[in-house]
């Protein structure tokens, strides 16, 4: 089997640039006659649904722009928080007022997906961003082993929320050490980001 | 796929000391499951068989004693902890490939076997059997293997024990929404199909290790017995009355069979639907993408056309434990390119994908001109669906 030989170096937001391509090219098709398919768009439609009727309409905090509707299954989304940041290598912590852009993406295969697979990613902007459960090196960041089902995009927001601001996080198995490291040994950092503000 | 290819001499048949066809199976053709003209259609019947662990390493063993022509997909590695309650297995070592020298001290030549996840394997090679048995006690697999037999229109067994260890549990179901009876998806809403999936694991995680199967072999084998007979009523024709649209439960812990009779739902998740499979004559190992959509754009009389490989999305990314990521595309059977910065090995993102894609797109990616299965589609066999507004999908099988 032969390999792929594009090895161009691509960055997170090259891949969105891509997909944002992909999705620009793409062409409505009925899928009738794939029902795996057709179960998939129904989840990413009432997950759309759920979430602009619920929790987006409640709360300031955040702003989703979705992919391709009626169905999107990518979403760029910025959380009004503040946030660490840490500009250069071993520099000191900086407090940035945000906001914090993001994407998350979802596998669209994800009612058969194998099993062992991630089939939804939350990527943040900043790659200077601090945060024990962010993996610097590939800009994405960590919720934990996520319960079995698709996984609904009101619940990936909340989530991503509570743990950015430091309501909820792991320091026990962080995606990354260094930057769990920064945390325990700077409380006052994390403190200065303020109490945050409840949702909704 | 290994197969053993002995073949018997007329020299060779009449020798004392080799046992005729005829003489290995006297008894069983005696029996009510194999009786008549049962035996001949039992031995003349093609079985595909997804994994060979507890349950499915003894039923395909015990299926190929009895005459049955087995080809049996399985991609583990056995280990020791798999010694104490499944047979024919060699820590270390391919399931199949232990499973396969076992069924060639019981007969050889007719066992057939590959060291493949069973979503690997063209529909074009699966079209050939007359039955499909899933042992792999992987729900995420249930769904996808359900639409597969009902649009081939082929019956499925599905064995399984309760891998939990708390409970002598176990259940062959029969699903046949292509022959006019229930599938497994019938009793199934949106919901039911979600918890059949497991956690999402980290990321960065490249394979989350599937629970364990903690259940006996006293479970495992009572399991493979009445799998083997409903798979002898079903492919014999003597009893299929007994098999189809029916689920046995068994209970070792209550000391009870129960028969079920399942209903066909048509309201089915899965529509029940059947496929027209039309032959391309494109070899995936040279037909290139730019070929199929051709050839799907005269069939369907329309360019705007998206293809999609049966349960092989094109990924578009992959990533290197050392943080470096890039452009590739492939499906996830595909080799991934050494990483640029450090030459190691990557893997492929999965949530960057397509389910399907058009021309422009795969302009756009560049693999136009790719073969299909440098894409990591199957060699042989390979389903590739093409769709257009307002006509009907056109499943095209490369050969």
């Amino acid at each position: 089997m032969e390999t792929s030989d594009q090895t161009s170096p691509q960055s997170t937001h090259e891949l969105l640039d891509l997909l944002s391509h992909l999705e620009e090219l793409s062409t409505a098709t009925s899928h009738d006659g794939a029902p795996h398919r057709a179960l998939a768009e129904e989840f990413f439609r009432n997950n759309w649904e759920q979430a602009e009727q619920g929790l987006l309409a409640r709360t300031e905090l955040i702003r989703v722009e979705p992919g391709a509707r009626p169905a999107p299954r990518t979403f760029r989304f910025q959380l009004a928080i503040p946030y660490l940041r840490q500009p250069a290598e071993d520099g000191p912590l900086e407090r940035a007022d945000g906001p914090l852009g993001g994407t998350i993406l979802y596998r669209p295969d994800l009612m058969i997906a194998p099993p062992g697979e991630p089939v939804v990613q939350v990527l943040l902007d900043d790659p200077a961003l601090i945060h024990p459960n962010y993996f610097r090196s590939r800009g994405i960041f960590c919720l934990g082993v996520l319960p079995p089902g698709p996984i609904d995009l009101e619940m990936l927001l909340e989530l991503s929320y509570m743990f950015l601001t430091f309501q909820s996080y792991s320091l026990a198995d962080p995606a990354d050490i260094e930057a769990a490291r920064l945390v325990a040994a700077n409380p006052e950092a994390v403190a200065g980001l303020g109490v945050p503000a409840p949702l909704y | 796929m290994s197969t053993s290819n002995a073949t018997s001499t007329p020299d060779v048949a009449h020798r004392p000391d080799v046992i005729q066809q005829d003489e290995r199976y006297s008894r069983l053709a005696a029996t009510r499951a194999l009786g008549g003209d049962a035996m001949g259609r039992w031995l003349a019947a093609k079985i595909a068989h997804a994994g060979s662990g507890l349950v499915g390493g003894a039923f395909a063993i015990e299926a190929h004693r009895v005459g049955s022509a087995l080809r049996v997909y399985d991609p583990e590695t056995a280990g020791r902890e798999n010694l104490g309650t499944q047979q024919a297995v060699a820590p270390g070592e391919l399931k199949v490939n232990t499973l396969l020298a076992h069924a060639e001290a019981i007969e050889p030549g007719r066992m057939q076997v590959a060291a493949v996840d069973v979503r690997h394997v063209g529909v074009g090679e699966l079209r050939e059997v007359d039955l499909l048995v899933d042992a792999t006690d992987d729900p995420t697999l249930c769904f996808p293997l359900t639409l597969l037999s009902n649009g081939l229109g082929l019956p499925m067994l599905r064995l399984g024990v309760d891998g939990t260890g708390t409970r002598e549990y176990g259940r062959v179901a029969c699903s046949h929404g292509g022959g006019g009876y229930a599938c497994a998806a019938c009793t199934w809403d949106q919901a039911s199909l979600g918890r059949a999936t497991v956690r999402t694991p980290c990321p960065g995680q490249v394979q989350g290790e599937r629970a364990p199967t903690i259940a006996g072999r006293a479970i495992g084998l009572t399991v493979v017995g009445v799998g083997l007979l409903q798979a002898q009523r079903l492919l014999g024709g003597n009893d299929t009355d007994a098999v189809l649209g029916r689920e046995i439960l068994i209970d070792l812990d209550g000391y009870q069979l129960v028969p079920l009779e399942l209903t066909r739902s048509e309201a089915c998740l899965s529509r029940h639907e059947r496929w027209e499979l039309e032959e391309t004559g494109i070899d995936a190992r040279e037909g290139t993408v730019a070929e199929l959509f051709d050839l799907a754009t005269t069939r369907l009389g329309t360019p705007d056309v998206e293809l999609d490989c049966w349960f092989h999305p094109l990924l578009l990314e992959c990533w290197c434990p050392c943080g470096h990521q890039q452009q590739a595309t492939g499906t996830r059977w595909a080799a991934t390119p050494a990483c640029a910065v450090c030459g190691g090995h990557t893997h492929w993102t999965t949530t960057a994908s397509l389910p399907g894609f058009n021309a422009l797109q795969a302009q756009a990616l560049g693999i136009h001109e790719r073969t299909w299965a440098s894409l990591g589609l199957p060699e042989r066999g390979a389903l590739i669906t093409a769709y257009a507004d307002r006509r009907a999908p056109l499943r095209l099988l490369l050969s």
